[in-house]
């Protein structure tokens, strides 16, 4: 396994784990109070906190355990990079359009927020997880 | 998606011939990952043109005494 392969399964879990773990902790009492941005922005950050924090520590341990691996992307790894963006880009697309109907309908900030935030943890688990796909059976 | 690429090569025994040189080595001379050199062999990648030509460079012979395009047959 290269180092971009183990890289991105290392992200994909990291941010299925931090995100999975944000909104199943965030979304449940929203539904029930209707939601507040200032509510969750510790959770938030939070999160950023974690996805960076696990980041670096799972590259870090990427590196030790296999140290002359080269860490550079080769034209394999960008194609795989480049059909899964392709197969993505739709998922963010549609969430974004989602929350510009939910503003232009004055909808609560939080749910706009969050559909923009879902539509890109969405879009980035399902690219780390077709990319994983891709490295394996090929491309 | 994940169906084998109809390009066939001889990139394993062509590495057999040049003293058994490791998938690293050809990988080290053009440019790719190790994994990478496995994925063409096994013929779940088709490399760029470029490569194509470095590999066959690499070996000393034409492109298509390493590729061939096809079924096998």
């Amino acid at each position: 396994m290269s180092f971009q392969e183990k890289s991105n399964l290392a992200m994909t879990v990291i941010f299925a784990l931090v995100y999975g773990s944000y909104f199943y902790t965030v979304i449940p009492p929203a539904l029930d109070t209707g939601g507040s941005v200032e509510a969750v922005k510790g959770l938030l950050l939070g999160a950023v906190i974690f996805l960076v924090a696990g980041g670096i520590v799972g590259h870090i341990l990427i590196v030790m355990l296999a140290p002359n691996e080269p860490d550079t992307a080769d034209e394999r790894d960008k194609f795989i990079e480049m059909r899964a963006d392709a197969r993505t880009s739709y998922i963010l697309g549609f969430c974004a359009i989602t929350a510009v109907g939910m503003a232009l309908f004055e909808a609560n900030p939080f749910w706009i927020a969050h559909v923009l935030l879902g539509g890109l943890v969405i879009g980035e688990i399902a690219k780390g997880v077709l990319r994983a796909v891709d490295y394996r059976q090929g491309v | 998606m994940g169906k084998p690429t109809k390009i066939r090569n001889r990139i394993r025994e062509l590495r057999f011939h040049a003293n058994e040189m490791t998938q690293a080595d050809l990988a080290g001379r053009i440019g790719v990952t190790r994994q990478t050199i496995n994925a063409i062999e096994q013929g779940k990648y088709s490399p760029s043109l470029e490569s194509a030509f470095q590999i066959a460079e690499v070996f000393g012979v034409g492109l298509e005494e390493v590729f061939q395009y096809g079924e096998a047959g």
